[in-house]
């Protein structure tokens, strides 16, 4: 009797123990939105550990700026989380380093992977899929109503080729003397941004970066040359431009502010716009990309990896959909105003009720990423070196992207 | 008459150059005051808004409302406050040593010391990061530093870094450096040996010297933003530096808060300069020689 | 330098030197394990491809070649961060050593004088980066602001690529001053009062005094101040993340800059690791030459 009392009561704590050996599961995620981190800790976190009580999820906000940092160590010392988030761009190198799990196999039997649709081919490298997308965003042409009517433009008919965005700077600008008070249009002075700005129209004009066997730099085709003399000429031959990059007054936006007439944002402007400078926002309007040989634009997404060194990968792939479900891909992009790569989220309220943000969506049929390369960084960093020394007419467009792809060649060689 | 007339315009020129100096120095400072007491409306006015219409507390409401400020806080004082007391003693026996002790490979030993500040941190990170995770018998470690996570997300792991500061040894090496030599003499002569001398003749002589060292020392580890990012893992471990990157996002910066956390996180830096900095009032002669 | 053998065989020496010995003890076990040891791990690191991802593969002096030969930014960046010293140094001692005169007497309000101008130095180089951003704005700034009535501007301080390195130093000097007026004014309570008293009796000029009491007596203090004002200026790094990420045209990267984008935008930890130590082996030379220069006969 006592004997099997002392039994059934060993039996019960062996399972108890069992059924609660929890895993910990660690987690990254890129960026420190408020608004997302109170709805992680408070709502999303205890809302999966209630429904998986055999999980301990920890999830941890790293700042853009450090990002890369951070994980390069953990990366180093053998101690990287199970599940962390990067740009798309980042992929390759963490391939050829083999850091990460192959995806594939959760997404075969993945109910929700028609949702994602197109979408999933942003973490598509060499044969398999590595990173599921979380939010995007891509650069558009932002105008304002107010301006476009007062320069005789109309609001509802923006910019759809080079030629009319020509005409519609040069409409917009006002000068004094040779002081700008608004610019027609505004590019990125350099860095990332500057290569993003003008990686549509290199695009556009039918150009590429890289050869397809990535092999080479391309870029500096004719077609690359005319996309850049394109840009540098809104400077220097219609006097539209300022070489002097627009800055933004404090936190409200040089398109807010008025010292710029059209410029290529990113959806999280209109957020910021509409936060600091609520009265201008009703008079924003957002443009689909020109048209010259292609419509092409660049839309990139940040997304979730799974580290090659995950214990439990099941375990890890449960936290991973739960944060890819609609619920909560819905509530991330909200709270950061990106783009979700769901179709279904297409209708989400947030963007149902800003127009602007339906622009977004629209246009990103249009979309194409940066190229999958394990040295991206490095190119990318080399052509917007150039690009900014065209853009300050220190070099001729030609010259620039001669050098630039001489430089890449060689990187590219080694 | 007259030389009171001459010291009292020497004391309004002296006045009017502190005040002059203060302004350059501290006007970015004042305008964080004041900014971080505006409403959101005036603090991007042009031209600017000195004293704002109405003051306002939000910013510092918003800025401790949703963070775990005091937990970042105590992690901060326990780090820093370690690290001051470790600093002070072992910098200054080291740096006592360098200056008034003779011995072999002195010079050789001392500049390769000073050599290893001259390497940016972006380079040794990583070999130091390694090091701390692999830290023997800890954080389910074994003697050779497998198995475990060592002393990644840890207090001890947040100080390792700061415990010693050769530039401290440093400091102390110099200020020894400019203790008259009959000072010493005078304590040999009374039978101290060079632990007593250190302990008795120098350390007391140096009070400007180690307030220096540990206003140095604090704000070095209190400022701190790299390593405690690296090595921090939990919400838990995170000190103050890394708490105030939240206002921050990719596109716009929450000023009005950034400037209400930013004040409240350098207060503790202040507090520590104006209570170190009373030790800067009285020259050697009073409490050596005459005393 | 005497041998060893010299210390060793005088009783009393070799005492001193045990002593000394166990003095330094603490920081030498310390400074093995978390200074020299990263140290030597970089320089071999500094001697193979290594992107952090995968085991480090050695290549020998290849990234040396690489850098020194076939490099043009870090040429760029090395003339920057010479120019970006030559005018911190001298603009910080001159500036720190006056302020420390300055507040090196006991009027009323001088602990709070003394607050002020250190208040820089205790700012995160994050928020001063920001209220500098906006002092230095082309459209909004204060400084441009207060320009204009003179007909001077406005002046683009951080876009202009002639212009930028500069506007960093003004930055620079006035975040550093404070902590080396520190440094100063405990030097200045160091220097015995008597030598001042015996100089005011020989009726010498507060000048006179300056120069052939203050500034002698500092000399080790100033050492001190130009050692580590080298090194540390010529790992800048934080204002060029914030402010300017290296641009205009280049015209801001520092080689602390390069360093960092080598090893963590482009996970090339052994490039980066080379420029580190051709940055080491020149700070190093620079501050030997410091110490015997001013060293003098010491």
């Amino acid at each position: 009797m006592r004997k099997s009392v002392v039994l059934a009561l060993v039996l019960i704590l062996t399972l108890s123990a069992a059924g609660f050996a929890q895993t910990t599961i660690r987690l990254w995620f890129a960026g420190t939105p408020q608004a997302l981190m109170d709805a992680m800790y408070d709502e999303m976190v205890p809302a999966f550990e209630a429904a998986n009580p055999d999980i301990k999820l920890e999830v941890e906000f790293v700042p853009w700026s450090e990002l890369s940092t951070k994980l390069a160590t953990s990366f180093a010392a053998g101690v990287t989380p199970d599940i962390f988030m990067h740009g798309q761009a980042a992929i390759a190198e963490f391939v050829e380093s083999n850091q990460l799990l192959p995806l594939d196999e959760f997404i075969a039997d993945w109910p929700d992977k028609d949702d994602f649709g197109a979408t999933l081919g942003s973490g598509y490298y060499k044969d398999a899929t590595y990173f599921i997308p979380v939010f995007g965003a891509g650069r558009l042409l932002i105008y304002r109503a107010d301006t476009f009517k007062e320069a005789g433009l109309d609001p509802d008919n923006p910019p759809t080729t080079w030629d009319e965005l020509v005409e519609a700077a040069k409409a917009l600008t006002v000068k004094q003397g040779n002081r700008f008070i608004r610019q027609g249009i505004d590019f990125p002075a350099d860095g990332i941004d500057l290569q993003q700005v003008w990686a549509p129209f290199l695009w556009q004009a039918g150009g590429a970066f890289l050869t397809e066997d990535g092999t080479q730099a391309a870029f500096n085709s004719p077609e690359g040359v005319e996309s850049l003399q394109f840009m540098v000429d809104f400077i220097y031959t219609h006097g539209a431009s300022d070489v002097r990059t627009a800055q933004p007054v404090g936190n409200v936006s040089p398109i807010a502010a008025d010292l710029v007439g059209m410029i290529f944002e990113v959806p999280g402007v209109l957020a910021q716009i509409k936060t600091y400078s609520p009265e201008v926002y009703p008079e924003i309007r957002v443009a689909l990309p020109t048209k010259h040989v292609t419509q092409d634009t660049l839309y990139s997404f940040s997304g979730f990896m799974m580290s090659r060194h995950t214990v439990d990968k099941e375990k890890a792939w449960r936290v991973m959909s739960y944060l890819l479900s609609a619920d909560s891909l819905e509530k991330i992009n909200q709270a950061m105003a990106t783009l979700p790569p769901r179709v279904s989220l297409a209708e989400a309220e947030f963007i149902a009720e800003d127009p602007n943000l339906k622009v977004y969506v629209e246009a990103m049929q249009f979309g194409r990423g940066n190229p999958n390369h394990p040295k991206w960084v490095q190119i990318r960093d080399i052509v917007s070196r150039y690009l900014e020394r065209a853009m300050r007419g220190v070099m001729s467009p030609q010259e620039a992207l001669d050098e630039a792809a001489k430089e890449v060649n060689r990187l590219l060689a080694e | 008459m007259s030389y009171k007339r001459h010291k009292a315009f020497q004391q309004v020129v002296i006045y009017t150059v502190l005040i002059a100096v203060s302004v350059v120095m501290g006007a970015p400072f004042l305008w964080m005051v004041l900014s971080s007491l505006k409403p959101n409306h005036e603090l991007f006015a042009y031209p600017p808004v000195w004293i704002p219409s109405t003051l306002t507390f939000e910013h510092y409401i918003n800025a401790f409302r949703y963070t775990d400020f005091s937990r970042y806080f105590l992690n901060s004082f326990i780090v820093t406050g370690v690290t001051v007391i470790s600093n002070l003693f072992f910098c200054s026996l080291a740096g006592y040593a360098f200056a008034r002790m003779d011995f072999y490979g002195k010079n050789v030993i001392f500049m390769a010391l000073l050599g290893t500040m001259m390497i940016p941190i972006h380079v040794r990170l990583v070999p130091l990061f390694i090091s701390v995770r692999r830290f023997p018998l800890a954080g389910g470690n074994n003697l050779f530093g497998q198995g475990g996570t060592g002393l990644i997300d840890t207090h001890l792991g947040l100080m390792l870094p700061h415990l010693i500061n050769i530039f401290g040894v440093f400091l102390m090496r110099q200020f020894f450096q400019s203790i008259p030599q009959e000072l010493t003499d005078a304590a040999k002569i009374d039978g101290a040996g060079e632990f007593g001398t250190y302990w008795r003749i120098f350390l007391p002589l140096s009070k400007p010297a180690l307030a220096t060292l540990s206003i140095f020392v604090f704000s070095g580890s209190w400022d701190d933003f790299l390593w405690p990012l690296v090595v921090t893992s939990s919400r838990y471990m995170r000190t103050v530096q890394l708490g105030l990157q939240i206002f921050q996002s990719q596109f716009t910066v929450n000023w009005g808060s950034l400037m209400a956390a930013t004040l409240v996180v350098t207060l503790p830096v202040i507090t520590i300069f104006i209570f170190g900095q009373k030790y800067f009032v009285q020259g050697i002669a009073t409490t050596g020689l005459k005393g | 330098m005497r041998g060893f053998l010299y210390y060793w065989k005088n009783k009393g020496r070799r005492r001193t030197m045990l002593t000394a010995y166990l003095f330094i003890a603490p920081v030498l076990i310390y400074a093995i394990a978390f200074n020299f040891g990263p140290m030597f791990a970089s320089l071999y690191l500094s001697f193979t491809r290594y992107n952090m991802l995968t085991p480090p593969q050695f290549i020998g002096l290849a990234n040396y070649v690489r850098v020194l030969t076939d490099d043009p930014v870090f040429w760029t960046s090395l003339k920057n961060t010479a120019q970006y010293a030559l005018e911190v140094l001298p603009l910080n001692i001159a500036i720190s050593l006056g302020l420390a005169l300055l507040v090196n007497r006991a009027v009323r309000g001088i602990a709070f004088f003394r607050a002020v101008y250190y208040l820089p130095v205790v700012t995160s180089i994050i928020a001063v980066s920001m209220i500098w951003l906006w002092l230095y704005d082309y459209n909004i700034g204060l400084i441009n602001l207060i320009l204009e009535p003179f007909r001077i501007g406005p002046i683009d301080w951080l876009g202009d690529p002639r212009l930028a390195l500069h506007s960093l130093v003004i930055m620079r000097v006035w975040k550093g001053v404070g902590w080396n007026m520190v440094i100063y004014l405990a030097g200045l309570q160091g220097i015995p009062l008597y030598l001042y008293e015996a100089a005011e009796i020989d009726g010498a000029s507060p000048w006179r005094k300056f120069l052939s009491i203050t500034w002698p007596s500092l000399r080790p203090v100033t050492i001190y101040i130009l050692i580590m004002g080298t090194i540390s200026t010529f790992q800048t790094f934080g204002e060029i993340y914030a402010m300017t990420g290296g641009g205009p045209l280049d015209s801001t990267t520092t080689v602390g800059f390069l360093i960092y984008q080598r090893a963590f935008q482009y996970y090339s930890m052994g490039e980066a690791s080379t420029v580190a130590f051709i940055l080491f082996g020149i700070i190093f030379t620079l501050s030997v030459v410091n110490m015997k220069f001013f060293q003098g006969t010491e």
